[in-house]
């Protein structure tokens, strides 16, 4: 950020702290190009960019009440957006150690014992092992995973909250795993 | 969602803001509830009978002044770091650092010298309630002052947090506990304070979201 873009961002917060949407949209502008520069400087044309200025603009959305208009803004500013980049680079670390994306995934893949393992598993196990399962259990595995519901409508046709769907949800994939003599992940 | 459809869904919240007062301030303003609160602690929980006595003897003011030291140094540091590039060296937070450790060593060598170990220290669990007790509304005022900032380092801020406010019941305790057993203070008097630091900086996200 130069000089000249940091006295302009510094005019720009002040009105939009005074409520000024259109100073506040421009602000936010400059602040998401600053943000992609810094990132892109740091990491190269990573595709998570627009992660990290997005993540960016809504720290600083959040954290407007805290510059104070009598300090400069560029620390205050790389501040969040330093903070952003780290978080949103430990995220993707996090998914890159953990997931791998389905167009690297090599159709050759599946080891033979993997084959093997997915075959053992007859339909008619999982039918059984899903009838074994408590009602509501049952109910919630089946919408997530045979009808392709997402958590909010089952949650909602349940009349349970997302964050209770889910943990049932966990609890049925464990039991099933058990249930089909699988090992823990 | 689009950066520019996040630009535009941000700049229609754009509503008038008071932008909040320098954390120096803040941190005088959250001194004086935790004064209070710690004023009110000693008369419901009483004072000892020998206070006017202890307030003569270095020990006794050493510790006090370490603990009060730990609470301010504490609040400023955490509300310092809640805002966004205002903290400009770790100098304040090392400081609260050394003083908490500080204050456990030297009442860990008191236990060992003292030669008893824990075995008179079977009162302590009344003081630790009675710390929290005293620490809470210090620290509800705290965390309310925190989350209207922006703490980038929540597990740090939420546990200078947790110190400043269990310091301030720690401070009080001092003046109403009548055991001068340095086991009874390891556990009953700075253990929340150390306890609770570390409860805070788990507990970080959530509480500061």
């Amino acid at each position: 950020m130069t000089s000249q873009q940091e006295q302009r961002a510094t005019t720009l917060i002040m009105r939009g702290q005074q409520g000024d949407p259109v100073a506040y949209a421009e602000l936010l502008t400059l602040l998401a190009a600053t943000a992609r520069q810094y990132a892109r400087n740091r990491l190269g044309d990573v595709p998570w960019l627009d992660d990290i200025a997005q993540e960016t603009l809504l720290t600083v959305h959040a954290a407007r009440r805290t510059y104070d208009p009598k300090r400069p803004f560029a620390p205050w500013f790389y501040a969040i957006l330093s903070s952003r980049l780290i978080d949103v680079l430990r995220k993707e670390r996090r998914i890159s150690s953990r997931e791998l994306g389905t167009d690297v995934l090599p159709e050759a893949a599946m080891s033979a014992n993997s084959i093997q393992e997915e075959s053992d598993i007859d339909q008619g196990r999982v039918q059984a092992a899903l009838d074994a399962l408590p009602v509501r259990q049952r109910e919630i595995v089946s919408a997530l995973k045979l009808r392709d519901e997402s958590v909010k409508e089952v949650s909602q046709r349940l009349g349970m909250s997302e964050s209770a769907v889910k943990v049932a949800a966990h609890r049925g994939y464990r039991a099933l795993r058990r249930l089909l003599g699988k090992r823990e992940p | 969602m689009k950066t520019e459809d996040l630009i535009r869904d941000l700049a229609s919240r754009a509503v008038p803001i008071e932008p909040l007062a320098a954390p120096a301030v803040r941190a005088f303003a959250w001194s004086g509830v935790a004064i209070a609160c710690a004023a009110a602690g000693m008369l419901v929980f009483k004072t000892r009978s020998d206070v006017g006595a202890l307030v003569h003897e270095p020990g006794f003011l050493g510790m006090a002044a370490v603990a009060l030291s730990v609470a301010w140094a504490a609040a400023t540091a955490s509300l310092v770091m809640a805002v966004p590039g205002a903290e400009r060296s770790p100098l304040l937070r090392a400081t609260v650092v050394v003083l908490t450790g500080l204050w456990t060593v030297v009442l860990a060598s008191a236990v060992v010298r003292a030669g008893h170990g824990f075995a008179l220290a079977a009162d302590w669990p009344i003081c630790f309630i009675r710390v929290l007790a005293i620490g809470l509304v210090p620290a509800i005022v705290l965390v309310g002052m925190l989350r209207r900032a922006a703490p980038l380092r929540p597990g740090w801020t939420a546990a200078l947090a947790a110190a400043a406010a269990m310091a301030t019941g720690a401070l009080a305790i001092q003046f109403i506990c009548p055991l001068n057993d340095p086991a009874h203070a390891l556990l009953g008097h700075l253990g929340p304070v150390l306890v609770m630091s570390w409860v805070g900086s788990i507990a970080a996200r959530r509480v500061l979201k």
